[in-house]
């Protein structure tokens, strides 16, 4: 891939930066992989990198992890209708901004909103401890479609998500 | 000592569904969500395998895998460590995660081509609740759905069971053993459906629950399609939380599928049985040994309305009916030359006495009566439907007795009239079927009489078929 051009689609900006379901996966040295639930994310302007806010209650052991193996992969879902996404790359973490608190509350809000619709009420979802936050910062290297289906797994078309 | 049985129930019932990690063995970490988690045991869980997907994958080559899944009552999250341990492609425990699928697949259009592969046991090596996940709360929280009921058991399972045992008619039956069902136990909305083997279909007979213009009586289902179609082919009971979420897990498969180019293979969605806005469902065969004589099914507007307790307690119901209803349908054929006709059908709004309703049993045996006969021109077994000599909901001679609505003579004129319009509720449930024909086999002469003597019937018929 020629060096500066953008990895993630444009077209799916807005659908990654929405309230849809984040869900991230690591491994540990020894293969023991460790699964843990997002809070929201923010595509680099770059086009090639991403941040996904790490609630820090719930995420030493993935943050343990991905320092220790520099390995990540994000899903996203969205709880209407399924439709479903995984990124991939190299990945480190990083302490998050004061002012990347905004967009934390600002996801947990549409969080909230998104699994509503489908019958959760938002007195339960809100109560989400999102921050503090570290902060996944991942080279997307690879982009999978992951609806349910006989397509899951196989890399997004490019055009597809244009 | 882990043991993962002690976690809330909710949890398993895939109403809020969860996160599974799994890595290759190169190293590369995998994240996705699943469903649902299958209770095994105190130390295993099952997750379905429909698909080989990257998760399959990456287990073939690393049995580890770790899920969070979340209890839809607090929302309080759980991390489970699991090791795959063996796949089961048959057997009790691969047989109910099938029916729950099939089902699904069945409603959304995909029988076939969305189905269970596997059901994938993992041994669970370590549990914990994921402190953290939720801020702290100073005031009580409500919870999101309301908390059931469960009453008395024994003492409703015996007022349900003296009902069915003294029962003297069907229609007492299926109407006294719904009616305890709701006051005793509170399942709200239930009804009971026969099967016509010949035809392939199931009528529902009874409900309870229902307004009157939705009860339902007379509303087909065809064996093998949707929901309760799924428990009658299958014989096995259907519990489904949520099953808004699952229809939309399977129409985002049947999406991907139409993307594919499968688009040939998917069949028309079947719509969900009774209520619109139900949420829960919970089907039980009525079995006597491996023979089908009905489904029990109950339904609520509660995603979390039907719980493991309540398939045992059902459980135990439908076997009790099953066997009732089986004696009664053997006795009531044997009979049915001497005693008058009773109207079985029974519907009720919950509040009031249940309602004689349309007739179907009667014109199940009516029907029944001309297929004993045998038709030279059309050996083994088939229906001839005669739609003026079918009593409709008001004919007139509803409730004569069927040795003389037979004897009736039917003239050339009546052939091609129309059978009076169908209960709205049938008539959408007869939608079920793509490119159903009504009367599809045509008007066809009422045969002079029976033929078979009692023993031959009792001996040689199947019971369910006393209904056509």
């Amino acid at each position: 891939m020629p060096a500066g051009e953008r990895t993630i689609p444009e077209g799916l900006v807005a659908y990654l930066e929405s309230g849809i379901s984040v869900m991230v996966g690591t491994r540990g040295v020894d293969l023991r992989p460790t699964a843990l639930r997002a809070a929201g994310a923010k595509v680099h302007a770059d086009g090639r990198r991403i941040d996904v806010f790490l609630p820090r209650a719930t995420s030493q052991r993935g943050v343990a992890d991905v320092r220790a193996t520099g390995r990540a992969a994000v899903s996203f879902s969205r709880p209407i209708d399924h439709l479903s996404i995984q990124l991939k790359g190299p990945a480190r973490v990083r302490e998050a901004r004061e002012d990347e608190r905004a967009v934390v509350e600002a996801y947990r809000e549409a969080f909230c909103e998104q699994l509503e619709i489908i019958g959760l009420p938002r007195t339960l979802v809100g109560r989400f401890a999102a921050w503090p936050t570290d902060v996944l910062e991942i080279e997307v290297t690879a982009i999978f479609t992951q609806t349910p289906g006989p397509t899951a797994g196989t890399p997004l078309a490019a055009e597809a998500a244009r | 000592m882990i043991d993962v049985s002690k976690l809330p129930s909710a949890c398993f019932q895939g109403v809020t569904p969860g996160i599974i990690a799994t890595c290759s063995k190169d190293g590369e970490p995998n994240a996705t969500y699943f469903s649902q988690v299958f209770l095994v045991d105190r130390t295993h869980v099952a997750l379905s395998c429909q698909f080989f997907n990257k998760t399959r994958r990456n287990v073939a080559e690393n049995p580890r895998a770790h899920v969070q899944l979340y209890d839809p009552v607090t929302f309080e999250a759980y991390d489970l460590d699991l090791r795959l341990e063996r796949s089961e492609t048959s057997g009790p425990l691969f047989d109910a995660m099938a029916v729950r699928i099939d089902a699904i697949a069945s409603t959304t259009g995909m029988a076939g081509v969305f189905k269970l592969l596997a059901a994938d046991v993992y041994e669970v090596v370590a549990v914990e609740k994921r402190e953290g996940f939720l801020l702290p709360c100073d005031s009580p929280v409500e919870p999101s759905f309301p908390p059931t009921d469960y009453r008395s058991e024994l003492r409703a399972l015996q007022v349900v069971s003296d009902r069915v045992h003294r029962a003297r008619s069907l229609e007492e039956l299926l109407g006294s053993m719904l009616e305890a069902l709701q006051q005793e136990m509170g399942f709200e909305h239930a009804m009971v459906l026969l099967p016509d083997e010949c035809q392939g279909r199931l009528f529902t007979v009874a409900s309870r629950g229902y307004p009157p213009r939705e009860s339902g009586i007379g509303a087909e289902v065809a064996m093998g399609k949707g929901l309760l179609g799924t428990v009658a082919s299958q014989k096995r009971v259907l519990r489904i939380s949520s099953v808004a979420q699952d229809v939309r897990y399977g129409r985002a498969i049947r999406g991907a599928a139409l993307e594919h180019g499968l688009g040939d293979v998917l069949s028309p969605e079947i719509p969900l049985p009774g209520l619109p806005d139900a949420q829960s469902h919970l089907g039980i065969p009525l079995l006597v040994q491996d023979r089908l004589v009905g489904v029990l099914a109950v339904e609520s507007k509660n995603a979390l309305g039907f719980q493991e307790w309540h398939e045992s307690f059902l459980g135990v119901v439908a076997n009790q009916v099953a066997l009732a209803l089986d004696h009664m349908l053997v006795d009531e054929a044997d009979d049915e030359e001497e005693k008058p006709p009773s109207s079985v059908l029974v519907a009720s709004d919950g509040g009031g006495e249940a309602r004689p309703h349309l007739p179907v049993l009667q014109e199940r045996r009516l029907r029944l009566r001309r297929r004993r006969v045998p038709d030279p021109e059309r050996p083994g077994p088939h229906l001839m439907e005669a739609p003026s000599q079918l009593p409709g909901r008001a004919a007139p001679g509803l409730h004569e007795p069927r040795a003389a609505a037979r004897r009736q003579p039917r003239s050339p004129a009546d052939q091609g009239q129309p059978r009076e319009p169908p209960h709205p509720a049938a008539e959408a449930a007869r939608a079920e079927v793509p490119g159903r024909a009504p009367s599809a086999d045509g008007p066809r002469p009422l045969p002079p009489g029976d033929g078979l003597p009692r023993r031959a019937r009792r001996e040689g018929l199947r019971v369910a078929t006393l209904f056509r």
